[in-house]
């Protein structure tokens, strides 16, 4: 598959030109692309460590009501992230780190719907002090090792390539 | 005493390794989404929403902010040594900095303040007089909202250093 005319496309779209020729707004989606970060992995990694046995005063179901924040910064990692590929697509396309970053969001997005559809219906019966299943445990550590994952595929874009990114 | 902290070997070693600046980056990025990702859920508990959480066990939550901050305070002093003598006079590094122990001294207050007294808290909430100024519900979410406003600058302040 030729995927060229789609990098061009996105190049020249008006995402490309504005991400390229408002100096300011680089640098401050950065910045926000961090604090979604952190509301994404802050959350998430939490109720991941709770699910694991960590923290067992907290019940697991209130602190499940807090995961609107993870998907508000994953909403704004998507917005902020798509900008920085459209400033640049061919340079982001050729690093190995970008490829993989975005293969283990999709995999940590798979395993966040299995843990929906088996473990959210029982978020409620795990009280302060009660054990999660094995299986959300299970589903938890792998959560927290795609997360971790991406944010450090994340990092070494900046690393690899042309050195332009 | 900066230019001898840049010319340690360490310090050296660092800007040039293939590894070592971007792990340490890494860490300094995990320690940051776990450090502000937790505050910000402890502050917006204490702001009201999600008030079906007790608070009594959000204390241990402080647990991972400290972890998170030795972690960041750790990697952001070999990532200073680096190249100390530029950070130091960055006017962005230096608010990044005061930022980061306005947001410090917050958290303990917080942790002190409300944290260590939850039930006395959870009555002011239900509207009984508060003790001390900084239980009293208005008191403490204005500092919860000023500390999410200065974690946020903090970060922005960060990535903005990569750009002077």
């Amino acid at each position: 598959m030729n995927v060229h005319p789609y990098l061009d496309a996105l190049h020249d779209s008006w995402l490309g030109h504005i991400m390229r020729d408002v100096p300011w707004l680089f640098p401050t989606c950065e910045g926000l692309h961090f604090v979604g970060m952190s509301l994404l992995l802050g959350t998430i990694g939490v109720i991941d460590l709770r699910v694991l046995g960590f923290f067992k005063g907290l019940p697991i179901g209130p602190l499940h009501r807090m995961l609107p924040l993870a998907f508000f910064g994953f909403a704004l990692n998507v917005a902020t992230g798509v900008g920085f590929v459209c400033s640049d697509p061919d340079s982001y396309w050729i690093v190995g780190a970008f490829r993989l970053k975005m293969v283990l969001i999709m995999l940590a997005g798979l395993n966040a719907l299995w843990f929906w559809l088996v473990v959210l219906k029982h978020v409620d019966e795990w009280g302060p002090d009660a054990d999660a299943s094995r299986l959300a445990k299970v589903i938890s550590a792998i959560s927290l090792l795609f997360w971790v994952g991406v944010v450090t595929a994340g990092r070494f874009i900046a690393f690899s390539g042309t050195g332009t990114l | 005493m900066l230019e001898a902290l840049q010319n340690t070997a360490f310090s050296q070693w660092l800007l040039v390794s293939e590894w070592g600046y971007p792990i340490l980056l890494t860490l300094h990025s995990l320690g940051l989404a776990m450090l502000v990702g937790t505050i910000v859920m402890i502050d917006l508990r204490v702001l009201g929403v999600a008030r079906s959480i007790p608070l009594l066990p959000i204390k241990r939550l402080m647990t991972i902010v400290w972890t998170a901050f030795a972690v960041n305070a750790t990697s952001g002093t070999l990532l200073f040594a680096a190249d100390a003598v530029k950070f130091a006079h960055s006017p962005t590094f230096q608010l990044k900095l005061s930022s980061i122990v306005i947001g410090t001294v917050l958290a303990a207050m917080m942790s002190k303040s409300v944290l260590d007294h939850t039930s006395t808290f959870e009555a002011a909430e239900a509207g009984a007089a508060a003790p001390t100024k900084l239980q009293s519900p208005p008191v403490a979410k204005a500092l919860a909202a000023l500390s999410i406003f200065i974690w946020i600058a903090a970060i922005g302040l960060g990535r903005y250093m990569a750009y002077e």
